[in-house]
């Protein structure tokens, strides 16, 4: 069985950082997003250095998850039509449109590599508003393409 | 000639899903949850030491 590459989401890193274990940062990819979540803020000097430390770590492996133009557009236009059609999301909250991102690198970081790059899996807290944007942006996807899978981190880490 | 054209179509589809790799080999969400990986490099316990020391609550001066 070959394993999914995880990306946590910004609150799984907080709220689960006594449970994250090596293995767990073995088989992650670090999303840009998240990065800028966790570091845009007011932090000290020395997290700051720690941060950019891990960030050189997933750059140096080929593991840091960056948006192309593409992802831009594709992102904007799947939250412009979860407005559309009612869904009950935040009208404009900056994390929901974060979280959009997040979803939508996790599958063009695969799709611009399959060879060489697994598919993904978000692990969250947030299970309601990344399911409903994985759900949109699974069904862009090709029938062959690996859907994006979101798993709560609840259930993640209680195994 | 269109049935020409539906046919050859049909062909390159064909070998197009040949090369394509078999995904059903990758974790579903249940998986996910429940698989452990055993073994870890050095480069990934020196990546999650970083990350704890980052993610520790501090107290700042």
């Amino acid at each position: 069985m070959k394993q999914r590459i995880r990306i946590f989401d910004t609150n799984t890193y907080s709220s689960y950082k006594h449970k994250i274990k090596p293995s767990d940062v073995e088989i992650s990819a670090l999303s840009i997003v998240v990065f800028y979540e966790l570091t845009a803020t007011k932090i000290s000097s020395k997290k700051r250095r720690l941060w950019d430390g891990y960030f050189r770590h997933h750059q140096t492996n080929h593991t840091l998850i960056i948006p192309a133009q593409e992802d831009w557009r594709i992102c904007s236009q799947i939250v412009w039509q979860l407005h559309r059609n009612g869904e009950n999301i935040p009208k404009t909250a900056t994390a929901f449109q974060n979280d959009a991102l997040i979803c939508q690198l996790a599958i063009s970081w695969h799709l611009e590599n399959p060879a060489e790059r697994p598919p993904c899996a978000v692990i969250t807290e947030n299970l309601k508003h990344f399911s409903l944007i994985a759900d949109y942006l699974n069904k862009r996807l090709k029938r062959n393409e690996p859907k994006l899978i979101v798993v709560s981190a609840k259930d993640y880490f209680s195994v | 000639m269109k049935t020409t054209e539906l046919k050859t179509k049909k062909t390159e589809k064909t070998n197009g899903k040949k090369t394509i790799p078999d995904y059903s080999e990758y974790e579903t969400a249940d998986q996910v949850r429940s698989l452990k990986n055993g073994t870890v490099s050095a480069e990934a316990q020196k990546m999650y030491k970083l990350l704890m020391k980052a993610l520790a609550d501090e107290t700042e001066n």
